[in-house]
C-alpha cells in the first residue's frame, strides 16, 4: 500500500476533478439534520464530518429496488436479464460501511455470483473516510478500526493535510488527479496517535469478544433475550433496511400498463417482516418477533461466522439509532456472554 | 440457451394438464427443442408465470420419465392460482433444476421406505418413479402414504398400478375414511406396525410430507432402527431465488435452496428451526 498526503485544501478541488470525470460521484451530503448519500453535483455538498448517513452506500452497489429482469407476456414470452451499471465513485465511505461492502462482496461473488451486484461493483471506485464515534458506534467491539482492505483509497484527515493511502489501481489512477507528496513516518506516526485516541472514545462496548459469539451462543436459544426482544419489537423492518450488511431481498413482476410487457424487480426485503419466513403450506417459520429477533442475531453473529468466519455486524449503529423502541446488539450481545439462561436455572 | 444472468428464465410449454383433485394439477412441461431438464429427483424448479411472478415447485417426475418434466402444483398463491387457468400450449418461464435431491447413487443397493404425507407424494414421486425404472439396483421397497381423505390422493391411477405391483410394498391410510374407503383409516405413524422385519442398517427411509408429520414420522423410523443419517427429509420452504441469495428459505445456518431441500436428519436434527 502506497501513502501519500495531500492539502487539505485540495479536497474540494479533488472531488470537482471527480465530478468532472466520472458519470457518477456519490457522497454524504446534508438532508435537514440528518445526512444521506446522494450525487454529487458540486464539490461542495459533500459533508465529510458526518456521524453515520441514514442508509449506507450500499444502495449503490444493491440498489432499494432494480430491474433485473424486462419480459414480453404471452402468447410469445421473451425474457431478457437487465445488468445496470455505471462508473461511479462513492467518496467519504466510514471504516464500518467500507467493512460492509467487503462482507457484501465475499456474499455476492461466492457460491452462484450475482451478476447484478458483481458488474457494479467492479465499476465502483471507493475512497474512505476516516471518523469519529458517537454513542451508537460500536465498531472497537466487531472489528479492527484500522481500514486496511475493501477501499480504492482511504482518507485519513491530520489537520492541515490529508493522509491518502492508496491500495489499488483504481486507487492510483483516482489519485494521480491532484498533486500529492509521498507521506513522511511523522504523518504515519500522527495516524496511529489518531486511532488510539479513537479508541479512547467509544461509550457502547461488548462486553466480551465478538468471535467468541459463536461459541457463547451454543445453548442460549431459549435464552430469555429473545422474548424479551420480541415483547418490544415492532417488526417495523427498519433494522434491516438501514443495515449495511443486510442483503435479503424480494423478487416481484411488474406489468406495465399496455399489458403486454413488464420488469421483474429485486427490491430489499428484511427478516424481522412478519410474513418473511411464511411457506405456500401456511406454516411461518418464525411467527413470533421474538424468533425473528433471533435469527437476526445469529446471521450477524453467528451463521455467516460459521460459514464465513467474519462477523456480519459492523457496530455502525444505525439499526440501534433508528429502532422506534431502542432495540440494540451491544445489550443483547452483553446479555449472551452473561449467559443469563443459566443463571436462570 | 441458460443465460449468464442466473435469474433469467427459460422459456417453456405446457404439454399437457392433469387434474389430480380440486386443488391439484400436473403439468408436463416442455423446454425449448426438446431439451432435457437436466434434473436429479428430489431437486426444484423456479417457475415464472410471466406478469405474476415466480414460485419454487418442486419437480414430481424421474429424469428417467422422458425429455419433458412434470410439476404438481397446489393453488395456494397468486402465481399457483393462475397457473391453474392454464392450457397446453401456455408459456412458462423455468430456472433450475436447483438444490440438492435425493441421493440416488448413494441409495443404490439399499432397501427403501418412501414415507409421503398429502403432497409430499409429489416431490417424492420423481425418485419411487427412478427407483420403479432401475428396480433391480435397489433392495426391498416401501411406500408408505397418508392423505387426508381419500380424494385428496394424488396420483390415483397410478396409486392402483402400486397396489397391484409385486415390486413395491404399498401401504396407504387416511386421516378421515368416507364410507367407500376399504382401506386403513388413522394418520400416516399408524402404518409403521404394517412395516415388516427390515434390516435396518441398509434401509433409507425418505420423507416428504406437511411440516407437522416430520417429528412423529422420523419418531418411527428410529424405532424401527434406521440411523439417523439414512433419513432423508425434503423440506418445504418459501426458495425466492434458489441461488442461496434472498434469505426466504434459510433455516439457522443453511439455505434450504442450496443445502437442501433434501437433509439428512444428522444434519437437521440440532437445528432448531428445521422441523
Amino acid at each position: 500500500m502506497e501513502q501519500r498526503v495531500m492539502e487539505k485544501k485540495d479536497v474540494k478541488s479533488f472531488i470537482a476533478e471527480l465530478i468532472k470525470l466520472y458519470p457518477a460521484v456519490y457522497g454524504p451530503v446534508a438532508k435537514g439534520k440528518s445526512v444521506v448519500f446522494d450525487r454529487l453535483k458540486d464539490a461542495g455538498e459533500a459533508k465529510f464530518s458526518y456521524t453515520r448517513s441514514i442508509l449506507p452506500p450500499k444502495k449503490y452497489l444493491m440498489p432499494q429496488q432494480e430491474c433485473i429482469m424486462k419480459f414480453d407476456m404471452p402468447p410469445n414470452p421473451k425474457a431478457e436479464s437487465v445488468v445496470e451499471f455505471e462508473d461511479q465513485v462513492i467518496v467519504g465511505v466510514h471504516p464500518c460501511d467500507i467493512r460492509a461492502i467487503k462482507l457484501l462482496d465475499m456474499i455476492m461473488n461466492g457460491g452462484n455470483p450475482d451478476d447484478n451486484y458483481n458488474k457494479r461493483r467492479g465499476h465502483t471506485v471507493i475512497i474512505g473516510i476516516d471518523c469519529v464515534p458517537d454513542q451508537y458506534c460500536y465498531c472497537s467491539s466487531v472489528m479492527d478500526l484500522r481500514c486496511t482492505d475493501g477501499f480504492d483509497i482511504f482518507l485519513t484527515d491530520l489537520g492541515d493535510q490529508v493522509l491518502v493511502d492508496v491500495l489499488t489501481e483504481k486507487g492510483k489512477e483516482v489519485i494521480s488527479k491532484i498533486e500529492t507528496k509521498p507521506a513522511s513516518s511523522t504523518h504515519l506516526k500522527k495516524q496511529d496517535e489518531l486511532l488510539e485516541a479513537k479508541k479512547k472514545l467509544f461509550t457502547a462496548k461488548f462486553t466480551g469478544p465478538a468471535q467468541l459469539l459463536p461459541l457463547e451462543l451454543e445453548g442460549q436459544w431459549e435464552a430469555p433475550v429473545w422474548e424479551d426482544m420480541g415483547k418490544k419489537c415492532l417488526s417495523c423492518g427498519q433494522c434491516v433496511l438501514v443495515c449495511p450488511t443486510c442483503y435479503c431481498f424480494d423478487v416481484t413482476d411488474e406489468l406495465a400498463l399496455s399489458m403486454k410487457k413488464g420488469d421483474r424487480v429485486r427490491k430489499w426485503d428484511g427478516c424481522q417482516l412478519a410474513g418473511f419466513a411464511y411457506v405456500g403450506s401456511g406454516e411461518n417459520f418464525r411467527e413470533e418477533p421474538g424468533a425473528r429477533v433471533r435469527h437476526r442475531y445469529h446471521r450477524k453473529f453467528k451463521y455467516h461466522v460459521d460459514s464465513h468466519s467474519m462477523t456480519f455486524c459492523t457496530g455502525c449503529g444505525r439499526c440501534w439509532v433508528h429502532c422506534p423502541v431502542e432495540i440494540n446488539l451491544v445489550e443483547i450481545s452483553n446479555r449472551i456472554f452473561k449467559r443469563e439462561a443459566e443463571c436462570k436455572a | 440457451m441458460q443465460s449468464l444472468n442466473l435469474y433469467e428464465p427459460m422459456i417453456a410449454t405446457i404439454k399437457s394438464v392433469k387434474e389430480l383433485t380440486p386443488t391439484e394439477k400436473m403439468f408436463e412441461v416442455e423446454l425449448p427443442d426438446g431439451k432435457r431438464l437436466g434434473h436429479g429427483p428430489g431437486q426444484f424448479v423456479e417457475m415464472t408465470v410471466f406478469g405474476v411472478g415466480e414460485a419454487p415447485i418442486s419437480i414430481c417426475s424421474s429424469p428417467t420419465d422422458g425429455n419433458n418434466f412434470h410439476l404438481t402444483i397446489r393453488k395456494v398463491g397468486d402465481v399457483t392460482g393462475v397457473v391453474h387457468t392454464m392450457k397446453p400450449g401456455d408459456k412458462l418461464g423455468i430456472r433450475g433444476p436447483f438444490g440438492y435431491g435425493f441421493p440416488v447413487d448413494q441409495l443404490k443397493g439399499h432397501d427403501i421406505i418412501i414415507v409421503a404425507g398429502g403432497i409430499g407424494l409429489a416431490p417424492l414421486r420423481s425418485v419411487i418413479n427412478y427407483i420403479f425404472h432401475n428396480r433391480s439396483d435397489f433392495g426391498q421397497f416401501t411406500i408408505i402414504h397418508g392423505a387426508k381423505t381419500p380424494s385428496d390422493m394424488l396420483f390415483k391411477d397410478e396409486l392402483e398400478g402400486w397396489r397391484k405391483n409385486p415390486n413395491v410394498v404399498y401401504l396407504e391410510t387416511v386421516d378421515r375414511p368416507t364410507p367407500e374407503w376399504k382401506g386403513n383409516g388413522g394418520v400416516i405413524t399408524t402404518l409403521f406396525k404394517k412395516v415388516g422385519k427390515i434390516n435396518p442398517d441398509n434401509t433409507y427411509a425418505l420423507v416428504c410430507g406437511p411440516p407437522v408429520m416430520y417429528k412423529y414420522v422420523i419418531l418411527e423410523c428410529g424405532v424401527l432402527g434406521i440411523p439417523d443419517s439414512h433419513i432423508l427429509a425434503s423440506l418445504e420452504r418459501r426458495m425466492k431465488c434458489g441461488l442461496g441469495k434472498c434469505g426466504h428459505c434459510q433455516i439457522n445456518g443453511l439455505y434450504c435452496c442450496q443445502h437442501g431441500p433434501v437433509f439428512t436428519y444428522t444434519q437437521i436434527k440440532h437445528l432448531e428451526e428445521a422441523l
